[in-house]
């Protein structure tokens, strides 16, 4: 045995050395990967509810100063709209309709 | 494309695939490259287990990094390129436990074959090698690889692998107790 050879033994793994097929290591690493890609979501999501969050703190007594000066000018619009919908409704509405729906109401067993 | 035929692929479009976001590809990449990967850190790092560990290390980072993989580039070595930079993080802590390590592998009876002892001479020999003649010696003496892929492995220039390979076999054989100059 030249002292290369002796050399290469010396240096050789033996029993230590990994399997060339190995998957239970690549499954272990396949995991770490996913945890990894996991808490990274994680992070992304904490980082949007954060920033979410102060921009309603900040945004919060806007928005209710908003609504408040809306609801005041929106009051007649509304009115509006209603008095609309119940022209609409009674247009439609019929004497023997309105009388038929009466009698529905007062007797309602009787058709 | 991958799913089909991830095992005919060459190191290069596996790695293409891997960078467009391919799980399946990277893992391929990992199976084909494990065992050169553990074995060199095993050669490095003394024990199995944290080499194992930074192994694992190494790959996650390598799927973190798998965009900066040049795509002329061998992935063989910059596996082990990232490995060898994770043992070198990790070298401090671990000197301690690797030398006790020794320590007991050289009491036990069953290492008293000239083949065991040939085996203990040269890992307590590794571990006196400064660190970058150290990963030289596990790449081209104990894992053949070539002059150049180790230098790119390592970033090293060819020159200094050189010198690192021939004085690293001098100093293993000699102790073997085998005098280098006969080479």
């Amino acid at each position: 045995m030249t002292s290369e050879d002796r050399l290469k033994a010396a240096l050789g793994l033996g029993a230590a050395a990994p399997a060339q097929v190995d998957h239970a290591f690549v499954s272990r690493v396949a995991e770490q990967i996913e945890a990894r890609r996991f808490k990274l979501r994680l992070a992304v999501l904490a980082l949007w509810a954060g920033v979410a969050t102060l921009l309603g703190w900040v945004l919060a007594p806007v928005v209710v100063q908003i609504g408040r000066d809306a609801a005041s000018s929106l009051q007649p619009i509304a009115a509006g709209l209603l008095l609309a919908g119940v022209v609409w409704w009674l247009r439609k509405a019929s004497v023997g309709g309105a009388l038929r729906l009466a009698r529905r109401v007062v007797r309602p067993g009787l058709h | 494309m991958v799913a089909a035929g991830a095992s005919q692929m060459s190191d290069q479009a596996l790695a293409q695939a891997a960078r467009a976001g391919s799980s399946r590809a990277f893992s391929e990449l990992v199976s084909r490259h494990q065992a050169a990967v553990r074995s060199f850190l095993r050669r490095v790092c003394a024990d199995p287990a944290d080499a194992d560990d930074l192994a694992q290390e190494a790959f996650v980072t390598a799927w973190i990094k798998i965009t900066s993989l040049r795509p002329e580039a061998s992935v063989r070595s910059w596996l082990c390129g990232l490995a060898w930079r994770k043992a070198m993080t990790a070298r401090r802590g671990r000197a301690r436990s690797a030398a006790r390590d020794r320590q007991w592998l050289e009491t036990r009876p069953e290492f008293e074959t000239p083949a065991a002892r040939d085996q203990i001479a040269v890992r307590k020999a590794l571990a006196t090698l400064p660190d970058d003649q150290r990963a030289v010696v596990a790449l081209c003496l104990a894992a053949d690889w070539s002059h150049a892929e180790a230098a790119e492995a390592l970033a090293l220039p060819l020159g200094t692998v050189k010198s690192h390979a021939m004085r690293g076999r001098a100093k293993l054989l000699e102790a073997m107790g085998e005098r280098p100059h006969d080479l």
